[in-house]
């Protein structure tokens, strides 16, 4: 009887320090800012989107009204926008000096939103750090269907950028490597030295830009963008044809026989918007989470990595396949 | 009342434990007096064991006093009444790995004397088996995974052999395009790797696409 009372006891003490660990944190009020934040950019984007087609047919009348009220929308949208980089920026520089002066405030916040928890965040090994926000690209290349990915997030840092693209993965290392220690800094609560990293990274990686060439990294680099352009414009415009009957068997067989469960490509990171354009689809990383109920801002807070590995394994197949053969013209 | 199971009870189509603390509610569920005794109303509709019964569940897996081990508690709404029906003498261990859904079923667990918290992931069993020095005399689990059937398998060992377990089976998580009758028979072929089945209940109209298969660890 003793032992029992005692046991619960111990769990009872032991469920509150781990909700505490989760809760107690002001990262969660900097997750929650940075989620917001790129809803509202997309949003954002569409707002004008949609007022510089409409000002183009000149709106009178009711019409103009409602054109007035899109624009003070979208321009209090943009004010909400900046508040919250604000605070965003302000809640990072506190909690992460070392780390938010190397990632950036937002880049660093959605480093942070990715790995679930400040502590989980700063006991991270580099080589997750550089992934973080490409875990679908990720888990696809565990089941060994695809090529590892080089970089989640790290992926718009200003140092990444103007890079050509063979030269991303090995930056993207050298600077998860840098905010791996910056967060260990942060997290021990000791000296902020990032201002002469960031200069140091800086110094680093425009040696790196300025290498020469080869003939190889070039004919790498066109492969690279063949794959990220041309390719999936390809395998989707031979989907979207009309096939013969014999045809489509021929494919699923074939189909079939190389992903053994019969669950159709997944090869198609690319989907085709009304501009021609090719775009990435945007359901990546937010939503990731199992195939199963939770309270919607609770299913945000899962770990893409950690404690939900096991379970990632699994999920990707069907989750984030579009429908089997949606866009398939029989 | 009449009574249904071990704790369960019923009048008028409608599904009724005896309340543990007389005067509380934990979801807003009406609470009725019958003869000096207080009894907290069981809504098929947020709890699948409760439409379990409904559809004509033969047999129930609680009883009073049992040791249960229950995975997916989330926010304790079933748990309530399991822990209703255990009654004082019962242990309920409740699993869930949502720090969220724990907040309440933490505070549920303060005031019933008969809940065990526990967060943590039910496919990682090592995290909690220790607390099992006696095996579990029932166990109940509603999570809706991909691989909800294999969870349940994986927990087996916790449970005594020929206690009684059920599981709600959501086919919709596992396969979207399935049938659901194949996607149920591929579970169960799962669950006979550790147990007979007893009865597969089919949840609607309480809940689409799911249902709750009684089963008995081998
Ligand atoms: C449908 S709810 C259960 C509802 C509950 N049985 C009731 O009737 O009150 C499913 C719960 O399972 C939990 N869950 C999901 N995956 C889990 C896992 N791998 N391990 C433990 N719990 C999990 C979710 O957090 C959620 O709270």
């Amino acid at each position: 009887m003793d032992a029992r009372v005692e046991l619960r006891k111990k769990l009872l003490k032991k469920t509150k320090e781990q909700m505490n660990e989760k809760f107690a944190g002001k990262e969660i009020h900097i997750i929650k800012a940075v989620r917001l934040l790129s809803d509202l950019d997309s949003i954002n984007n569409l707002m004008s989107e949609n007022a510089s087609e409409w000002k183009l047919r000149e709106p009178r009348g009711e019409a103009a009204d409602a054109f007035t009220e899109l624009n003070e929308n979208t321009e209090r949208i943009a004010s909400e926008k900046k508040k919250l980089m604000e605070f965003i920026e302000k809640e990072m520089d506190a909690e992460f000096p070392n780390f938010s002066i190397i990632a950036t405030p937002v880049l660093g916040a959605k480093l942070l939103a990715s790995a679930g928890s400040k502590k989980r965040l700063c006991f991270m090994p580099a080589s997750t750090i550089q992934v973080l926000g490409a875990e679908k690209a990720l888990f696809a290349h565990l089941r060994k269907k695809a090529n590892s990915p080089k970089h989640g997030h790290l992926f718009n840092h200003p140092l990444m950028q103007k890079l050509p693209r063979f030269k991303r993965g090995k930056v993207a290392r050298i600077i998860a490597g840098k905010l791996s220690i910056a967060l260990k800094q942060d997290y021990f609560n000791g000296e902020n030295t990032s201002k002469n990293v960031l200069a140091e990274l800086e110094k680093e990686i425009a040696k790196i830009a300025a290498e020469p060439v080869t003939p190889k990294q070039e004919q790498r680099e066109k492969v690279l963008i063949e794959q990220h352009t041309e390719g999936a414009k390809k395998e989707t415009s031979e989907k979207s044809r009309t096939w013969t009957p014999e045809e489509r068997r021929a494919y699923f067989a074939e189909k079939n026989k190389t992903s053994g469960s019969g669950d159709g490509p997944r090869q198609t990171p690319f989907k085709r918007n009304e501009g021609n354009t090719w775009q990435k689809p945007h359901h990546e990383s937010r939503h990731f989470g199992g195939g199963g109920f939770a309270p919607r801002g609770e299913r945000s807070e899962r770990p893409a990595f950690g404690r939900n590995e096991n379970k990632s394994k699994s999920f990707g197949k069907g989750r984030f396949n579009k429908p089997k053969h949606s866009f398939m013209k029989f | 009342m009449q009574k249904l199971f071990d704790g369960i009870f019923s009048k008028k189509n409608k599904i009724y434990t005896k309340n543990l603390l007389p005067g509380k509610r934990v979801y807003g569920e009406k609470l009725v007096k019958i003869d000096g005794v207080e009894y907290r109303e069981w809504d098929a509709f947020r709890s699948k064991y409760c439409a379990a019964l409904k559809s004509g569940l033969t047999q129930s897996i609680f009883f009073s006093g049992a040791t249960v081990l229950y995975l997916g508690s989330a926010e304790g709404t079933t748990v309530s009444h399991v822990s209703d029906i255990v009654g004082e003498e019962g242990n309920v261990f409740c699993v869930d790995i949502s720090e969220i859904a724990m907040k309440k079923l933490a505070a549920l667990a303060e005031e019933r004397q008969n809940l065990f918290p526990i967060i943590s992931d039910a496919q990682l069993t090592k995290n909690y088996k220790e607390y099992f020095e006696k095996k579990a005399d029932a166990m109940f689990q509603d999570i809706s995974q991909r691989n909800q059937a294999d969870i349940f398998v994986r927990n087996a060992a916790l449970l005594k052999k020929g206690g009684l377990g059920a599981i709600a089976i959501k086919t919709k998580s596992i396969s979207q395009a399935k049938e659901k009758l194949d996607v149920l028979s591929g579970e169960i072929k799962t669950l006979e790797k550790e147990f007979e089945i007893t009865q597969v209940v089919n949840l609607e109209p309480f809940e689409k696409h799911h249902y709750l298969v009684l089963v008995k660890k081998k």
